[in-house]
């Protein structure tokens, strides 16, 4: 089990597995009850895979269609909220793909050479609405990349067969992402 | 762990773009009840499918008789609860050459039956089989993947897809071919973990489950 499997674990309350367990047997209330649990936090997930709000709420559809028809098959209760989040990356990345709004070609790229100096970090001023702002200024595979590490908590095997790219493409790609994102940061004091 | 880092990780809550939950429960709860009512017609003609296959049954078993040997071989049609012998089972991989269930040479088999439309079977090849299969195929796990499907492209383009590497075979027939009734499969994915004598240890292991079992199994190997 993974760090954010067990994260997630913890925070399933007795009422919550209540509800679970109604909307397994198809009551649809309970199902409306635990789709607006989830539905705000989800829809940002796909976000921050699709990057864009339609999109994001198309996911976010498509995927509790499959949540609550697909529940019969989800045995251990408890990692329902895992399971909710798996369907719902995974639906917005075949979502992205499909579109063919990104591919990771983007990913594979020969910018940024490795020997850039090191940023003073020192001088950054780390701030929610900063970093948002520049997370949104980097292309769209680091910005993936990153929230799937830094926000979602998956590690890189988990990112890796997410995406379908190998782990030290996930760990380059993180690494590059990071940089770039603090070089930013920096800038963004600076004007 | 840096500066960067540290900061998300006390902060990861704070990082929503959207602010306004959009409710969109109504277009949900109407997709789904299409699919109930399109499940509840499939049940008013149960009682019809039922004598149909019971029909079906009764022709084959006739035709099995008058054959010297069947395409598919399914041996025993009962006795699948655990530590029974689960029947041999013989079907086509998609380069068409005969794969039987008995043939593989593992210490651990997972008979795991699929789909490529079935979404939950296609979670479960990439995000739990997947990297499990890679970490103890060489120690003597095996997965025979039985699909469900009935066109051999989508069949084929799944496995491409999300590169399953392990047995993958079929007759494509759809969930109406015999196997899936010979071997209770009743909805996807169904899945049988087998020891080395073919014996049943588990139905429908779930993936902790199988985890814990392979490391225990392979912890020496």
């Amino acid at each position: 089990m993974t760090i954010h499997q067990q994260q997630l674990k913890k925070t399933v309350s007795e009422t919550e597995i209540e509800l679970i367990k109604a909307s397994k047997a198809g009551d649809r209330q309970a199902q409306s009850r635990l789709y607006h649990r989830y539905a705000q936090s989800m829809l940002n997930v796909a976000y921050r895979i699709v990057w864009n709000k339609e999109d994001a709420r198309d996911v976010l559809q498509e995927a509790f269609i499959k949540i609550f028809r697909g529940m019969e098959t989800l045995k251990e209760l408890s990692t329902f909220p895992a399971w909710v989040k798996r369907i719902v990356v995974n639906t917005a990345i075949n979502h992205h793909k499909k579109n063919g709004q990104w591919s990771f070609t983007e990913l594979t790229d020969q910018d940024t050479p490795e020997t850039i100096e090191p940023i003073d970090e020192t001088n950054i001023q780390l701030s929610i609405t900063n970093i948002k702002q520049c997370l949104l200024k980097l292309p769209k595979g680091y910005r993936t990349v990153l929230s799937l590490y830094l926000i979602e908590g998956y590690d890189h095997k988990e990112i890796a067969s997410i995406l379908n790219i190998t782990v030290s493409t996930s760990v380059t790609q993180f690494n590059r992402g990071k940089k770039r994102l603090k070089e930013l940061l920096a800038t963004e004091k600076e004007t | 762990m840096d500066k960067l880092e540290d900061f998300f990780n006390d902060n990861k809550d704070q990082f929503d773009f959207i602010d306004t939950s959009s409710n969109d429960w109504e277009s949900i709860n109407k997709e789904l009840n299409i699919g109930r009512r399109a499940l509840a017609k499939r049940k008013s003609l149960a009682p019809l499918i039922a004598i149909a296959a019971s029909v079906a049954l009764i022709l084959s078993f006739a035709l099995f008789q008058f054959r010297a040997q069947a395409p598919t071989a399914i041996k025993s049609l009962t006795g699948l609860d655990l530590g029974m012998q689960f029947p041999e089972v013989a079907l086509q991989n998609p380069d068409g050459e005969t794969v039987a269930l008995s043939e593989l040479n593992a210490h651990l088999v997972l008979v795991d039956f699929w789909a490529s439309y079935c979404m939950v079977c296609n979670e479960e090849n990439c995000y739990y089989f997947k990297p499990l299969y890679n970490e103890f195929k060489d120690k003597g796990f095996e997965i025979y993947a039985v699909s469900a499907d009935s066109s051999a492209n989508s069949w084929m383009s799944a496995i491409q897809r999300d590169q399953l590497d392990w047995v993958q075979v079929s007759d494509l027939k759809g969930l109406e071919s015999p196997i899936f009734d010979a071997f209770n499969v009743n909805s996807l994915p169904t899945n049988y973990l087998l020891d080395q004598e073919g014996r049943i240890i588990a139905k429908n292991i779930n993936v902790d489950e199988l985890e814990n079992t392979l490391h225990g199994m392979f912890a020496y190997k």
